[in-house]
């Protein structure tokens, strides 16, 4: 199964990472949810150049965030 | 039959003296004063007769003989091992067996692990992982699902990431129409 062999490939903090992101969801009102829903079906239609840009400055702010 | 008395009486006013006079512990003027009277009373010389006879029995009767401390001394060391076996009764199992046993469980040792590395190879990583995680099935339902769960940090921040992008599109955009009004212009 792709899913499960995308689980074994994530390193341990990328697993807790996943696992903490799944209980939070599970809190989450229905009306977030389906937010992020529709921001998740957004995401995966955005051209791949942006999708990249975005990653790359999401991961630019979370080090800073980490550093500060 | 007759029965003996053990000892035969003695004036009374003379026994203890008598005793002392048998372990030659009176002084000399006593021990002259008891030869006196022996010389004189049958009875005490009778008395005396009869310390000579029963003392040194007595007194080897409490000495006990050499084959009888050989059997004591056996029977200690006896009852010493058999404690000392109820104390240890699990190395009783092994010391016998120490030498041949130290090649033998390591052959056992290496034979396990390598039946469980060829029955349990293809499965030994899942295994791992099965045992260590529980995954909950929503998270493995598709690949999507993981990856939705891997970015939900992002999603909640696409739209601000989204509107920063903007802006630093559109200011490079900006700065290179100037840089071509500047190139045009010169």
């Amino acid at each position: 199964m792709a899913a499960n062999d995308n689980w074994r490939n994530l390193t341990p903090t990328e697993k807790d990472k996943v696992q903490e992101n799944y209980q939070r969801w599970q809190r989450l009102p229905p009306r977030d949810k389906e937010h992020l829903r529709d921001e998740w079906n957004r995401w995966q239609r955005l051209p791949k150049d942006e999708r990249d840009r975005i990653k790359q400055r999401y991961d630019r702010q979370r080090r800073d965030r980490r550093e500060d | 039959m007759a029965h003996r008395k053990p000892l035969q009486s003695a004036c009374k006013t003379f026994e203890e003296d008598l005793v002392l006079y048998y372990y030659g512990e009176t002084g000399d003027d006593e021990r002259r004063r008891v030869n006196q009277h022996l010389a004189e009373c049958i009875s005490c010389q009778g008395f005396v007769e009869d310390l000579r006879r029963l003392l040194p029995q007595i007194a080897k009767s409490a000495q006990m003989p050499p084959s009888f401390w050989d059997e004591y001394y056996r029977e200690t060391v006896a009852k010493l091992a058999q404690q000392e076996a109820r104390k240890h009764w699990w190395r009783a199992l092994f010391a016998p067996r120490q030498i041949w046993m130290v090649p033998a469980f390591g052959t056992v040792a290496v034979a396990i692990l390598v039946v469980g590395l060829l029955f349990g190879k293809g499965n030994l990583n899942s295994f791992m992982h099965r045992t260590s995680e529980r995954i909950p099935q929503e998270i493995l339902a598709d690949e999507s699902q993981l990856q939705f769960f891997e970015s939900m940090d992002l999603l909640e921040s696409l739209g601000t990431l989204e509107k920063q992008d903007d802006q630093n599109t559109d200011s490079t955009n900006t700065q290179s129409s100037r840089v071509r009004q500047q190139h045009a212009v010169a």
